[in-house]
């Protein structure tokens, strides 16, 4: 055996020492002291407790296997009604244990639903590391208990073995013991046959073979019965044999199957959040498309209206030149009505449309007053492109709302 | 009472386990049964080898955590901690004893903790208040990995480098002996025996080998010592030999290249921790696990390559047979075994479901070799690994290679770093160095890029020190002269001597002195060896008879990196009549390339070759 060292002792004479250097007084070591050596009994949780009694029944099942083994086994111990007995028992034996780690296994899932109910709440209680502990715990119970139920199945297999090993050579020994009452019989008939006797006898004796040829037709008949029964008892205990296993090879399929079950939910379920997905990814497709349809329809447009306006500025330009003269001889005209004094001044240098506004820049020529040429401009508020006409520029300005409001403030 | 080291350390952990209370035969009927078991890295590695995750739960684990990992509380169970005796484990086990974390520490070292540490913990958790959940603290002994039965590591990384480094002061050697005699003290405690230890003179073997003894005499004095029970009377007749060595008494070995299943597998793929990852098929990283529970790994590890590949076509064949066979007798497709015998045909329908289980394993192991051999096979055709070995073997056995093939060599395929390892072997195994011929190899080698650190180191402690290629032409001249010894002794060990040499080619010059010293005849070669009887009297000088052998059992001790290579020498050494025992042990396990890398660093830091190519010489 391999060694190791036990170090509490040391640990507790470093941990005196320690005590005493930190100043503890003596009641108080006295109490770290007392606490190495009396372990305070600890109160367990309920989990904890159910998991030891289940983990006490596993064991007492083990060994209850462990005591009836032999009876079991050996065919010589005990009758079938006694092995029958103890399956039976040891079945229910296993349910009940199965059943309690199903309790414990749903305390689990309950629990984990809680905290997660519980957010941050209950942490103290029941955290993750927590919960996998306990499922530690069941998940040793349960490989436990399926030990054990594999051990019973071995014994269930010699069991089964056993029968049907034994059941062959009785069929065998039975078709010899039933052969041989036969021939006996035949050969007292025999016997009787060869003595000579009289008429009443021979009716007697025709009567007697009669009878006698009737038993034996009875007795094949009847053996042939017990042969048939035999091979039908042969014949079910395979079968029994073969069910039970396929039921343990049909029981851990169907685990397989649940889980695969389980997960052909899951992954229906993930299709059907799939579908959702791509049907909300079409409809936004369609929507985008649709926004981006009319987006391009509405930029068309507003190409072909910014060009239709480049053309119509252009328009407008081009037909000021034609009525350049016009124009400054009009607003001479105006000015000399508005203002006589500056009736000859005038010489329009430019003029440009805009929206909303005609703009018209002149010079003041031969100033009296000032030498310096002062370019100024008009707004014509409420024109709208549509004042490239000759005839309206003249209705504009002759209609009087053309008044400049700042003549007195620029020419005093 | 044979020495079973893997056995034995499970024994240890399965007890630890079970919170060092002796096992009741109906397993575990501990009040006690949940708990939770805590280690850190190191001894992370120290479990993974020896027991399966699954068998953790048999001993009633529930849970397992690294101990740098953030915890939550769990209450009403115990904590069983296995780590190494260090300041931030202690600080850790204090914060989680105040925090209240579990109920009760049960604290386990993988070596005795020293007592100022032992007070930083009393000082932190009486502190704390939290002192009554400490409840019991144990030293384990344990400070090794093993690997498989007879063979274990120290894991104490780049041994090598540190002892042989130019640069390192008398406190740095020290440190590293202290820590080797400390694994190996492990291991003997764990085995529970006192060996009688023989080193060469000089060197590193002979520090250990002194200080090891002295901390086994140390020990023995105290009365209640870990080897009372083991070393009783029967021990005095059967005590084992410790051979320690150093990585300079045979430097060839960690640098060539071997064409066995397990140097290759090593070498190669890199096992580590008998875990191997290999790129798979499709891309992904594939996970193996080569360990005693292989039952393929475990018969034909250390056969050539090409025999396993044999083997595996062998085992697939069988394989196919056996389910034609179970599909036959089960199978509808012939009706008429319907009619006559239908009892035999339901015993054949259980026969095959009982054996569906064990022929899905011996599938599975099938498939894990086919797929290791395929990548082993890309990887030698890709570097063409086999002619390495070859010729590396010849230039050994022969002592010279022609100039025209080492070139050939040098330019042809291969990585870097097998050129670099076939130059240095060139180096080693020549008996004189002819300076021409060395300068072209380097030209070579920097021609094809390679960092030519090692290879100036090795030159230069070659020219240092002749002595160090003892290897090869001294074993020339030593498989005639075991020859003619063998052929001197009986038939039947003329004809298994001569078995051992066709198969081998050549022995190892570490197993040669090991046979020899486990034999314990007089031999010139191995008289000079220090022996030290730990369990004498120190006033004798030991030379009294029995502490000469001969041997049963021998540990094997490889001072600054071992390999499979000499593993697998020392097993087959075991395995030859008469039948003996040997464990092998490293303070790492190092591939080819590792270790040449550890000789580049030396060559770096003694100032040799350009330090800029290290980086790239790495793969």
């Amino acid at each position: 055996m391999a060694k190791y060292r036990d170090r509490t002792e040391d640990f507790k004479d470093v941990v005196r020492h320690t005590a005493v250097n930190l100043g503890y007084n003596e009641s108080k070591l006295a109490a770290i002291m007392a606490s190495f050596i009396i372990h305070k009994p600890r109160e367990r949780s309920a989990f904890t407790k159910a998991a030891l009694t289940t983990l006490e029944s596993i064991g007492a099942l083990e060994q209850f296997m462990r005591k009836h083994r032999k009876d079991y086994v050996d065919p010589l111990r005990t009758t079938e009604q006694e092995r029958d007995n103890i399956e039976h028992e040891v079945t229910a034996f296993i349910k009940s244990c199965k059943e309690q780690i199903d309790i414990l296994q749903r305390s689990i899932s309950e629990e984990e639903t809680n905290s997660k109910g519980w957010l941050g709440v209950k942490v103290d209680v029941s955290n993750a590391d927590t919960i996998a502990h306990k499922q530690g715990v069941v998940l040793i119970l349960s490989e436990k208990l399926r030990s054990v139920t594999a051990q019973f199945d071995q014994l269930r297999a010699i069991r089964f073995q056993d029968a049907m090993s034994k059941v062959v050579p009785r069929r065998k020994l039975n078709r010899e013991t039933t052969s041989i009452p036969v021939n006996k019989n035949s050969i007292t008939h025999n016997i009787e046959l060869k003595e000579p006797e009289e008429l009443k006898e021979e009716h007697l004796r025709l009567q007697q073979q009669h009878l006698d040829d009737e038993t034996r037709a009875l007795q094949i008949e009847l053996t042939s019965l017990l042969d048939a029964v035999q091979e039908t008892e042969t014949k079910m205990v395979e079968m029994s044999a073969l069910n039970h296993l396929m039921s343990t090879h049909v029981l851990q399929q169907a685990q397989q199957i649940e889980h695969l079950y389980e997960q052909a939910v899951e992954a229906t379920n993930n299709v059907d959040l799939g579908n959702k997905e791509l049907s909300k990814a079409i409809e936004r497709n369609s929507s985008s498309r649709t926004f981006l349809l009319l987006f391009l329809f509405v930029m068309t447009f507003s190409i072909l209206f910014l060009d239709w306006v480049a053309e119509l500025e252009f328009s407008c330009i081009s037909a000021t030149h034609k009525f350049h003269g016009h124009l400054s001889a009009r607003l001479s005209h105006v000015f000399a009505r508005e203002d006589p004094h500056f009736c000859s001044i005038m010489k329009v240098v430019n003029i440009s449309f805009t929206f909303d506004s005609l703009r018209i820049y002149w010079r003041r020529s031969g100033a009296t007053r000032s030498t310096i040429l002062l370019p100024k401009f008009i707004d014509v508020k409420g024109g709208k492109g549509t004042l490239m006409n000759v005839e309206e520029i003249d209705a504009l300005l002759t209609c009087g709302r053309f008044l400049p409001p700042y003549t007195k403030e620029i020419w005093p | 009472m044979a020495l079973n080291l893997r056995q034995k350390q499970t024994e240890c952990i399965v007890r630890m386990l079970n919170l060092n209370q002796p096992v009741n035969p109906s397993g575990t009927a501990n009040e006690e049964v949940y708990k939770i078991l805590i280690y850190d890295r190191f001894c992370q590695n120290i479990l993974s080898p020896l027991i399966h995750v699954k068998d953790l739960r048999k001993h009633g684990v529930t849970l397992y955590f690294l101990i740098d990992k953030d915890r939550k509380p769990v209450h009403d169970v115990p904590a069983v901690y296995f780590v190494q005796p260090s300041q931030v484990n202690i600080q850790r086990i204090i914060s989680d004893a105040s925090q209240y974390l579990y109920d009760s520490f049960h604290l386990n070292f993988s070596f005795s903790i020293p007592r100022p540490l032992l007070e930083d913990l009393a000082s932190g958790t009486l502190n704390s208040d939290s002192i009554q959940r400490i409840s019991k603290v144990h030293d384990q002994y344990l400070e090794f990995i093993t690997l498989e039965n007879n063979l274990f590591s120290l894991a104490q990384s780049l041994c090598y480098v540190q002892l042989n480094d130019p640069s390192a002061g008398d406190r740095d050697i020290e440190e590293i002996v202290e820590r080797i005699v400390s694994g190996l003290f492990s291991v003997l405690a764990t085995l529970a025996v006192v060996p009688i230890i023989r080193c060469p003179r000089g060197g590193p073997a002979e520090m250990v080998a002194t200080a090891l003894d002295q901390k086994l005499r140390d020990h023995l004095l105290s009365k209640n010592n870990l080897f009372t029970e083991g070393g009783g009377f029967m021990g005095a007749f059967q005590r084992p030999i410790l051979c320690l060595f150093d990585r300079n008494f045979e430097l060839a070995v960690g640098i060539q290249h071997d064409f066995r299943y397990r140097p290759l597998v090593h070498d190669v793929l890199g096992l580590k921790l008998n875990r191997l990852a290999v790129q798979g098929e499709k891309g992904g990283m594939k996970s193996f696990e080569l360990d005693s529970s292989d039952p393929f790994w475990e018969a034909n590890s250390s056969l050539e390559f090409p025999e396993v590949a044999v083997e595996i076509e062998n085992q697939l064949n069988k394989y196919k047979k056996d389910v034609d066979e179970v599909n036959r007798r089960t199978g509808g497709v012939e009706g008429a075994e319907f009619e006559g015998a239908d009892l035999p045909n339901t015993k054949h329908l259980m026969n095959a479901v009982n054996s569906l289980p064990e022929l899905t394993e011996r599938k599975q192991v099938i498939d894990k070799h086919t797929n290791i051999a395929t990548v082993l096979l890309g990887e030698i055709k890709e570097r063409s690994l086999d002619s390495y070995a070859k010729k590396e073997n010849d230039m050994m056995v022969r002592g010279s290679i022609d100039h025209n093939e080492l070139m050939g060599v040098l330019r042809g395929k291969g990585t870097k770093i097998d050129k670099l390892r076939f130059a240095i072997i060139y180096l080693i195994s020549t008996a004189t160095i002819n300076q021409s011929e060395v300068e072209s190899v380097e030209a070579a080698l920097k021609e094809s890029e390679v960092d030519t650190c090692a290879f100036q180191y090795v030159k230069k402690i070659k020219s240092l020190n002749v002595s160090l290629a003892s290897a090869s032409p001294a074993s020339r001249g030593n498989i005639v002269d075991w020859a003619e010894k063998l052929y001197g002794q009986s038939i039947s060990a003329v004809t298994a001597g001569v078995k051992n040499l066709l198969s081998t080619d050549r022995q190892l010059a570490l197993t040669r002195t090991v046979e020899a010293l486990m034999e314990g005849k007089p031999n010139p070669e191995i008289d000079p060896y220090l022996i030290l009887d730990p369990r004498a009297p120190k006033s004798s000088s030991g030379a009294s008879s029995h502490l000469r052998g001969p041997f049963k059992e021998a540990i094997v001790f490889m001072i600054g990196g071992g390999n499979y290579v000499e593993y697998g020498s020392l097993q087959e050494l075991a395995h030859q009549q008469p039948v003996r025992h040997v464990i092998y042990g490293s303070t790492e396990i190092l591939t080819g390339s590792e270790f040449v890398q550890q000789l580049a660093l030396l060559g770096q830091k003694m100032g040799l070759g350009n330090a800029a190519a290290v980086a790239s010489s790495n793969h």
